[in-house]
């Protein structure tokens, strides 16, 4: 390390190195700065005559000029989207992002749009991010907008074969959402694993999905009765769909566990490979007591998906519950490197690190459930 | 929003399905534990109106949040609770009472469970709400009553402070047994009961004494919440303070393989709680105390000697704390060295 002196010279040089590259950014722009003032004073004014096209081709060419002219990207930005230029729409919006400091009014609402042009680009995975973050930030200004972002994140999560977690959203969105047939038909691809957009479903296999959504969506609004007649209808006019029995025992999961079971049970006398709904019986039977039944169970679902988080959960923890604390561990830390943010496979290993004398993994394990469990409930 | 009181008392996820045995037949064999097993919190954890005492020593308790009004009346052996707006009033029998010494009411209408929105607390002896149910303003009549509870909560409530309400995984109310009694712990005792007369012990219910420290605060947490249930379901907050297995799993000196560490270290299951905090002491001290071998150390390698006082150690490191707005009072069971001033370590 230098001297307090030193370090001293070195900030100074770095500021009159900085002055100088402001001073000949400012000067370049200052040559062109007659062209651009007219370039975005025209621009404006295609834009305000509806001329879209033009505006954009005017914006470009300002920003040529001055790239670092903010307003300009986020109008730019604007127009793109508009037109469903998604990819230009989204280069100009994270310029604008990029230039922008502040995280309200035209950022929250950059944020959001370049969200959807992931989205509407079927880049789903990126989009997660800068819809739910636009969301948050809208949140407390534009309801409306911020539950059509949530939507949007549902239909990512559906995309991306992440079913529960869709399923998840939608029940958060069921409360005030009006059970339209685009919001029925999302919920059923979710609720019967099809990663699809409603607009791609063939007509032959519409009425199922909205049959599947319809159900569900009349049971996450807390319509018991209607959601088991909903499901009730499904299962009589589709006997052999895929997922149905599943779905509907992952919504019993918070109101009776054992009718949770069951369902999943029926669901494995349709389908016998569903490892989905072999993993959930398992994880089940662990909830309730019973890891000598869990057991045979968890092993089938590993089987069919060893890349199934769930099925490493179930079974790493159905083995350690049953005495095999070695096995247990081999499959909880398979689990964990499947899904390396769940709460409950480093609680379980904690646990079960714990039961073979290796204190310090367990409270590191512990440590890190718990932090992980209150940073979720900090989000919510 | 689920009610706090639900979390604090209804987990019983784990809770198996069972006949259930009488303490009388274990008496033949097992004559110190049933004989004072009847007399804990935990034989009392459900109350019927007839034995409940609360109500004997109260015939009449009242209380009014917001609008509403509260009545807990007692005559002979039926007891009502009722809820008035001032225009209307909501009476139902009480037939289950939650708690050895604070209550919450479980009530039935039309077919439906629901938590009693007002509890009774014996540091006031009276009613004050029921943790959680502060947080939703009751719309009417019936949910100024209570909170509905799901399946799922029910038969947890019930398999948690009852012996054989839950057979196969079904909630059971006609087949409950009050409190906590022998088989709710002992899996298979009536069995091992009819057998034991006859000379035949194979049957014997596995021995709970075998259990590590980990695998006993799995098996007491199935009620009183294990770590793995309170992280996973993001059960935390002040109020976990109520899960001793989870905050005893936090303490530096928790070792699942040390059978020093273990629930029934300190707490015998079949008397009732000792609250003399002097006589937790020599278990402390089992790892704590100066080691002769180990000059300056203490027994076990890893535990430090205290330097402040050589008794009472619970009462510094095992600080009792007050909840729901200071009705209650609970023992952290997160063992630790606690600061001057600190808040609660969640």
């Amino acid at each position: 390390m230098g001297s307090l002196a030193s370090r001293l010279r070195i900030c100074r040089v770095l500021g009159v190195c900085f002055v100088l590259a402001l001073a000949a950014g400012s000067g370049a722009a200052q040559s062109d700065s007659g062209r651009f003032d007219e370039l975005a004073a025209q621009a404006e004014s295609a834009r305000a005559a509806n001329d879209a096209q033009r505006a954009i081709a005017l914006y470009t060419e300002a920003e040529k000029l001055n790239p670092q002219w903010a307003e300009g990207w986020w109008q730019l930005g604007l127009l793109e989207f508009q037109g469903e230029a998604y990819p230009d729409a989204r280069r100009a919006l994270t310029r604008f992002l990029d230039l922008s400091a502040a995280q309200t009014g035209p950022a929250a609402q950059a944020v959001a749009l370049r969200g959807l042009c992931a989205f509407e680009m079927g880049d789903y995975a990126p989009s997660l991010g800068d819809l739910a973050r636009g969301r948050e930030l809208l949140a407390a200004s534009d309801h409306e907008t911020a539950s059509y972002l949530h939507f949007r994140e549902a239909q990512a999560l559906t995309q991306l074969g992440r079913f529960e977690e869709a399923l998840g959203v939608y029940t958060a969105l069921a409360k005030t959402a009006e059970a339209s047939p685009e919001l029925k038909i999302s919920v059923g691809l979710a609720g019967l694993h099809g990663a699809q957009l409603p607009g791609d479903v063939v007509a032959s296999e519409q009425p199922m999905y909205a049959a599947a959504g319809d159900a569900a969506l009349r049971w996450m609004k807390g319509d018991e009765a209607g959601g088991r007649q909903g499901f009730a209808e499904l299962f009589a006019r589709y006997p052999a769909t895929v997922n149905a029995h599943y779905l509907f025992g992952l919504l019993l999961l918070a109101e009776d566990q054992a009718e949770a079971a069951a369902e999943c049970r029926r669901e494995l006398e349709i389908v016998p490979e569903n490892a989905d709904a072999a993993a959930f019986l398992a994880w089940l039977l662990l909830l309730e007591g019973h890891p000598e039944e869990a057991l045979p169970v968890a092993r089938k679902a590993v089987a069919r998906a060893p890349a199934l988080p769930r099925a490493q959960l179930a079974l790493g923890r159905a083995l350690a519950e049953t005495g095999d604390v070695a096995g247990g561990i081999e499959h909880l830390e398979t689990a964990l490197r499947l899904q390396p943010e769940d709460v409950e496979t480093h609680a379980a290993l904690a646990e079960t690190y714990s039961n073979a004398g290796r204190k310090a993994d367990a409270r590191r394990e512990r440590m890190t459930s718990l932090e992980m469990a209150k940073a979720s409930l900090a989000q919510r | 929003m689920i009610a706090i009181l639900g979390l604090l008392l209804c987990a019983g996820f784990g809770v198996r399905g069972f006949a259930q045995t009488s303490g009388a037949e274990c008496n033949k064999f097992h004559k110190s534990e049933a004989a004072s097993q009847p007399a804990t919190l935990m034989a009392h954890a459900l109350e019927l109106p007839r034995s409940n005492p609360n109500f004997a020593a109260h015939p009449l308790l009242s209380y009014k949040l917001d609008k509403f009004t509260y009545t807990i009346k007692t005559s002979g052996h039926e007891s009502t609770y009722s809820v008035s707006d001032g225009a209307e009033t909501l009476t139902l029998p009480i037939a289950w009472s939650f708690g050895a010494e604070m209550q919450t009411w479980v009530l039935s209408q039309n077919g439906k469970f629901y938590e009693s929105r007002v509890s009774y607390y014996p540091a006031i002896k009276g009613l004050d709400i029921t943790p959680g149910d502060a947080i939703k303003a009751p719309r009417d009549l019936v949910e100024a009553m209570g909170r509905e509870l799901p399946a799922q909560e029910t038969k947890s409530c019930f398999g948690c402070h009852a012996t054989g309400a839950v057979i196969n995984d079904k909630l059971n109310l006609a087949a409950l047994k009050p409190g906590v009694g022998c088989e709710h712990c002992h899996e298979g005792a009536t069995i091992h009961a009819a057998d034991a007369v006859k000379h035949n012990y194979n049957s014997a219910p596995a021995s709970l004494s075998a259990l590590s420290a980990e695998n006993m605060s799995k098996f007491c947490g199935q009620c009183h919440r294990s770590f793995l249930t309170v992280a996973s379901q993001r059960l935390l907050g002040p109020t976990d303070i109520r899960f001793a297995p989870f905050r005893l799993a936090l303490s530096k000196c928790f070792d699942g393989t040390d059978a020093r560490i273990r629930c029934t270290s300190c707490h015998d299951p079949h008397v009732d709680l000792n609250r003399e905090i002097a006589s937790y002491d020599p278990k402390c001290l089992a790892c704590h105390a100066p080691s002769k071998k180990n000059a300056g150390g203490a027994v076990h390698p890893e535990a430090k000697v205290c330097t402040v006082a050589k008794f009472n150690c619970a009462a510094c490191h095992m600080p009792r704390e007050p909840r729901v707005d200071g009705h209650v009072t609970f023992t952290d069971h997160f063992i630790r060295v606690v600061k001057t001033g600190e808040s609660y370590p969640d």
